[in-house]
């Protein structure tokens, strides 16, 4: 990669539990402060009442209880729309945009599905439920954005695939802009397909804690315009952080559960880590997956182990999840946005409700209160997802060469 | 960085056809309609039936065109990335688990369904069959996320992270989806008399009904191996295309794509000094959405490695009649393999002899 195809984030946007904009979830990663409460998603049956992270209608006012068939669409259009003010770029920018979901507006053909059983007659708006790519078709549009779209779905991966996908493109200089999203909507679908799998937390999840006993399902929208640095400095715009280094890998070893070492993680870090040409020992923050189930955490931790051994004592690390929830498709997106707020502000967020540390975890340094680093230039942002997906990201500080 | 692969293999199943050696056979049977649905889908060698019956139906399709795809290439026990694209995903557990979740609850709504039925599953099962652990993704979209999968897949060889690469689509048939579809007039069911010629102006025409099926397609990066290759290239602007190709493969089939697929023909027929001769294959294979754009680059590995002539559809007029009735299929070397999404998106790749 050459400096000029060097990629820079030069917009964000963002909207979870935690609040809507930059400034909303560097206040909450301050205050340490959760989006997680109680919702109900089955009129009081179990799992009701269901501990998530599901953004208010005080938050975003457009989504309305009336909404619930493109809640995804609302909650990604919201993000791109403050990217694209974030960047400081026109609404009818012809960049590409390549965003990652899991489910979609699944509630959308959850609906269709039951007027069909029920003999009505469904609305047929709502057949775009089963079509992923159509919410990123309907932001495109509403936001006059002419360029291509793209929708991955790789499970809970599928924003880092998205980011891969971009930093790749501008990284060989197919593209000089390209905005990436991640999105996901809570729905009774969602919660009830995680909780059939005995996944969901009764309590908020405490990631990497002795106790922990699941996941706490999220939803929420992060969007970020990737550029490639000369294009950037053609428009006189400074980095809010760079992305410097991608990794991707397969366990091959199961459809819903990683792999108990960690081996697609561990090949994905030691390939991002690769391509950002850094040794284990330059990386100063892990911002993880960390989703507090049974299997994921130990499996994480394995992958971790392998790739940073005894330096792995020495690197603050962070699950965020305890404060927005699992946001599935979004997570990762939202990860690189909680990795630029660690950079901005020098310190690890905290991982909230991580009150005592299962001890299998014996040098992994996550911490209920966040940890300061004054030196903070690498941040290394995880994700796995169903089908073995695993992804690693590398961030450094908008100083680091711009 | 040259965008290019070497297509080594590929494997596929549709109602009718299980390998490439029968998409002939099936395309002279099916010109009187193409089928609905797969009677029976083989299962790969070292998959046991009990897991085959918890796969969703299109993961079970992936499976066997993925397996299926590596052997014919060679590549049995070789490392590699998996890209998939899909369109409806498995509609089939997408029901089951509802059917559940409101008839008995929450709580009584099982594993497997959910597990099984979610969009990275073939991807995950194709990868954990095949050993392949070099990474990969599953992408959402339209008719043409079939060349959008083979694009990603052809990029990561050119990048050189991956020396091989197992890309592919798979759609089931979904009576759900096509109540849909018909409800809108777009599937009606029948294969049209007529498809629209691009050259002319007019109404999209309804036709070829909702299917399913599965195709994919084992990639290395060119210069391995040593024997003459098919190579397959993406193109990312139709506007700039080297016109050097002898056919073009269309996406059309009365589908509401045909009119962003009739405008991109347009601009690629236009500017032709020697118009190429057009081939229609949704006819044959009915609509199966993302897999449709790869089972015309199927149909081209065919064409430009053993000259297969594939029978063309009806003409609409005496212009495609004259364009068709040039096609010497033994001496075409280079296709153009195009897929337009309802959308307005158009992916394209050349299929040609190096």
């Amino acid at each position: 990669m050459t400096d000029s195809h060097e990629v820079w984030i030069t917009g964000i946007g963002v909207v979870s539990a935690l609040g809507s904009g930059l400034d909303a979830h560097r206040d909450a990663v301050r205050q340490q402060r959760t989006g997680l409460s109680t919702h109900s998603f089955f009129g009081g049956q179990a799992p009701d009442p269901c501990v998530c992270g599901r953004v208010s209608q005080q938050v975003l006012p457009e989504l309305s209880e009336t909404c619930e068939s493109d809640r995804a669409t609302r909650l990604l259009d919201h993000a791109v729309g403050q990217a694209l003010d974030s960047s400081g770029l026109s609404a009818s920018s012809d960049m590409d945009i390549i965003a990652g979901t899991t489910l979609g507006n699944i509630a959308a053909a959850s609906s269709y599905y039951r007027q069909t059983r029920g003999n009505q007659s469904p609305d047929p708006a709502h057949f775009g439920g089963f079509l992923l790519g159509q919410p990123l078709h309907d932001v495109k549009q509403s936001r006059g954005l002419t360029g291509r779209s793209q929708t991955i779905c790789s499970a809970c991966g599928s924003a880092a695939a998205a980011m891969g996908q971009t930093f790749h493109r501008i990284g060989t200089g197919m593209a000089q802009r390209v905005m990436v999203a991640g999105f996901e909507a809570l729905s009774p679908y969602v919660v009830a397909g995680f909780n059939s799998l005995r996944l969901v937390s009764k309590q908020p999840c405490c990631p990497f804690d002795k106790a922990r006993a699941g996941l706490s399902p999220g939803e929420g929208a992060a969007a970020l315009v990737l550029e490639s640095r000369a294009s950037a400095q053609q428009r006189g715009v400074r980095p809010l952080a760079r992305v410097v280094g991608f990794g991707a890998a397969l366990d091959a070893y199961h459809y819903t559960r990683a792999h108990p070492e960690g081996r697609g993680l561990a090949q994905a870090m030691l390939k991002a880590l690769a391509s950002a040409c850094l040794t284990p020992e330059q990386v100063h923050h892990l911002e993880l997956h960390g989703t507090a189930t049974e299997a994921n955490d130990p499996s994480e931790y394995c992958a971790l182990r392998s790739v940073f051994a005894d330096a792995l004592a020495g690197i603050p690390a962070t699950s965020t999840k305890s404060m927005t929830g699992h946001t599935f498709g979004a997570s990762a997106a939202l990860g690189a946005v909680f990795s630029v707020i660690a950079l901005q502000e020098r310190t690890a967020p905290a991982t909230l409700n991580c009150h005592e540390r299962d001890p299998a975890f014996v040098d992994l340094r996550v911490s209920s209160r966040p940890v300061e680093i004054p030196h903070l230039p690498t941040v290394m942002s995880t994700s796995l997802g169903f089908g073995g997906e695993a992804f690693a990201l590398v961030f450094t500080c908008a100083e680091a060469g711009a | 960085m040259s965008r290019s692969a070497i297509i080594a293999g590929i494997g596929l199943v549709v109602p009718g056809a299980d390998a490439l050696e029968g998409l002939l056979l099936h395309c002279q049977r099916a010109a009187g309609g193409a089928r609905t649905e797969i009677e029976t889908i083989p299962l790969p060698s070292g998959v046991k039936s009990q897991d085959a019956r918890r796969m969703a139906r299109l993961t079970r399709m992936a499976l066997y065109a993925a397996d299926s795809a590596w052997m014919r290439a060679g590549f049995s026990g070789r490392d590699g990335s998996v890209f998939v694209g899909l369109t409806h995903g498995s509609t089939s557990y997408f029901q089951e688990f509802h059917d559940y979740l409101f008839d008995y609850g929450p709580e009584m709504a099982g594993p497997n369904a959910f597990s099984n039925g979610v969009t990275n599953a073939p991807l995950g099962t194709v990868s954990k069959h095949l050993g392949l652990t070099a990474g990969g993704c599953t992408l959402a979209g339209l008719e043409n996320c079939g060349l959008e999968a083979l694009t990603y897949g052809i990029d990561t060889i050119a990048r050189g992270e991956s020396a091989l690469c197992c890309v592919g689509a798979a759609e089931e048939y979904s009576p759900l989806v096509e109540s849909h579809y018909r409800e809108l007039g777009w599937y009606p069911g029948a294969v049209p008399a007529h498809l629209p010629h691009p050259l002319s102006s007019g109404a999209a025409v309804q036709g070829v009904g909702v299917s399913e099926g599965s195709v994919f397609l084992a990639l290395s990066a060119p210069g391995l191996g040593d024997a003459a290759r098919c190579r397959v290239t993406p193109v990312d602007n139709l506007g700039r295309l080297d016109l050097d190709v002898d056919l073009v493969i269309s996406g059309a089939g009365g589908g509401p794509q045909d009119v962003c697929e009739a405008e991109a023909l347009r601009s690629v027929l236009g500017r032709a000094k020697r118009p190429p001769a057009l081939l229609f294959t949704k006819p044959f294979f009915g609509e199966t959405f993302a897999v449709g754009s790869l089972l015309s680059v199927a149909v081209a590995w065919d064409i430009v490695t053993n000259g297969t002539a594939y029978p063309l559809h009806p003409a609409s007029d005496d212009l495609r009649a004259s364009v068709a009735a040039t096609v010497d299929f033994a001496r075409v070397n280079s296709v153009l393999v195009l897929a337009a999404a309802r959308d307005g998106q158009v992916s394209a790749v050349t299929v040609s002899m190096h």
